[in-house]
């Protein structure tokens, strides 16, 4: 029995500070994966509470299958969907935001002189990143961020999504794909 | 061009370094000799390092550091996770209301009751002879729209019951939920057309609703459709289908109740 197990019997019977302790080991984890598919702090904040809340109110349900982290994870995952008000999401999806990154994209094609590291400081390039992504199924998208960002791996993406485990390295690699032809202006030179 | 193809499939596991030996061993060589191949792999390879330096600032110091504080308040008001229920209806008859209490609580349960029955219930059921009596409604409709309202009782209350956020949809056997909707479904025309003719309105109008619902269900896509089911439960609560359902079988057993007691009735009279 891993102490995750433990602390999850201890907290089903309304040990609050068991569930604390719970708390404190994967609020970091929770908090990054709602950031990375929100792209808001304030979301993110947000959907982590929410987390913790749910997972609180439905410890009953966790039949010890998977791991707490992976139920953890599936749990933020469907709050992050489920979280109508995304600013972030809006924001990226504004006509005049898309625009601004197409007059960016054929000036760096124009430009053969891009020094990357300095695109990083501008923030030019996290933004180009970022629409980027915005360009991906929410399938791949979700699949590409546990993998790549908050590095799980493949079979834990398998078990928190619930899907195959083919069906998610596929997903990956599409979205990887999909990336690279969407920037794709960045000579192989310059990174 | 087959060693390519090979090549191409390994790119996922070579990207996280997933190969086991064989395939490495023919991968490296084949990058060594394939430019074609080298030139995606490494496209593939320099896309992952540019994407990985997406920029992910460090939490707010001050939330990390208050989420428990945050938290627990909204603990104390959720229920304990272990219990379902926290009220006890056994102790709360075993405590002493006073006098008048007891009266005005009877007086109220009356009210409400009164009140159910004749507004919300509209002309509906006002005299219940009308299932036995207009021809129309027969017994089997009665006994049909019984067990449909039984079965999508059984069914929606499964379905209340699941938390998709933190439950798998394999667990309430979705694909069989469908399935039952569906023939559900299927049935409501008849029973509608059978309560129309009876002058049931309200109960009629139950079944669309539940036609409605039972619909949405069985068009739920067969894995986790976590929204739908959310939707699904809001239009539930909105149209307070339980509410609605107690209602028409506390009026249906009331209504058997109501024939068995004229039976006994008037086969004390033949004795007599």
């Amino acid at each position: 029995m891993d102490n995750d197990t433990e602390l999850v019997e201890i907290a089903r019977n309304g040990d609050k500070k068991a569930f604390s302790q719970l708390v404190e080991k994967h609020k970091r984890n929770v908090y990054y994966l709602a950031f990375d598919l929100t792209r808001s702090r304030e979301d993110a904040q947000d959907i982590s509470q929410d987390v913790f809340l749910r997972a609180f109110r439905s410890l009953k349900n966790f039949r010890g299958d998977s791991k707490f982290s992976s139920w953890l994870y599936r749990i933020t995952v469907n709050a992050c969907f489920s979280f109508k008000s995304n600013k972030s999401y809006k924001i990226m999806k504004e006509k005049s935001n898309i625009e601004e990154m197409k007059d960016y994209q054929s000036e760096m094609k124009d430009n053969n002189t891009v020094n990357p590291a300095r695109m990083v400081e501008s923030g030019f390039i996290q933004k180009h990143i970022e629409t980027a992504l915005q360009k991906l199924t929410q399938r791949e998208k979700t699949v590409f961020i546990m993998r790549n960002y908050s590095e799980m791996s493949f079979n834990e993406i398998v078990q928190i999504l619930k899907l195959r485990p083919g069906t998610v390295r596929n997903l990956n690699f599409k979205a990887l794909q999909k990336l690279r032809k969407e920037l794709a202006f960045y000579k192989e030179e310059t990174y | 061009m087959k060693e390519c193809i090979k090549c191409e499939r390994l790119f996922d596991k070579a990207l996280y370094n997933e190969l086991n030996n064989s395939d490495k061993e023919f991968f490296e060589q084949h990058i060594r000799t394939c430019s074609k191949c080298a030139k995606n792999f490494k496209e593939l390879r320099e896309t992952l390092s540019l994407v990985k330096m997406r920029e992910r600032p460090e939490p707010d110091k001050e939330f990390m550091d208050n989420l428990w504080n945050e938290l627990e308040p909204n603990l104390i008001k959720e229920k304990l996770p272990g219990r379902k229920l926290n009220f006890n209806l056994f102790e709360l008859l075993q405590f002493k209301f006073p006098g008048q209490y007891k009266l005005a609580g009877a007086a109220l349960i009356l009210i409400i009751g009164i009140f159910i029955g004749r507004y919300w219930m509209g002309g509906d059921n006002t005299n219940p002879q009308l299932l036995s009596n207009n021809g129309i409604n027969n017994g089997a409709l009665n006994i049909e729209t019984a067990k449909y309202l039984e079965r999508s009782k059984i069914l929606l209350l499964g379905l209340m019951n699941f938390d998709p956020m933190t439950e798998d949809a394999a667990t309430i056997s979705l694909p069989h939920i469908k399935k039952i909707s569906q023939e559900l479904v299927n049935r409501a025309p008849v029973l509608k057309s059978g309560l129309k003719k009876s002058s049931h309105q309200q109960l009629g109008k139950l079944v669309s609703d539940l036609e409605v619902i039972l619909l949405q269900i069985a068009n739920l896509e067969a894995k986790n459709d976590v929204d739908g089911i959310e939707m699904i439960k809001d239009g539930i609560n909105s149209r307070g289908i339980f509410l609605k359902i107690n209602i028409q079988q506390l009026l249906q057993n009331n209504l058997e109740w109501k024939n068995q007691k004229d039976k006994e009735i008037k086969k004390e009279d033949r004795k007599i």
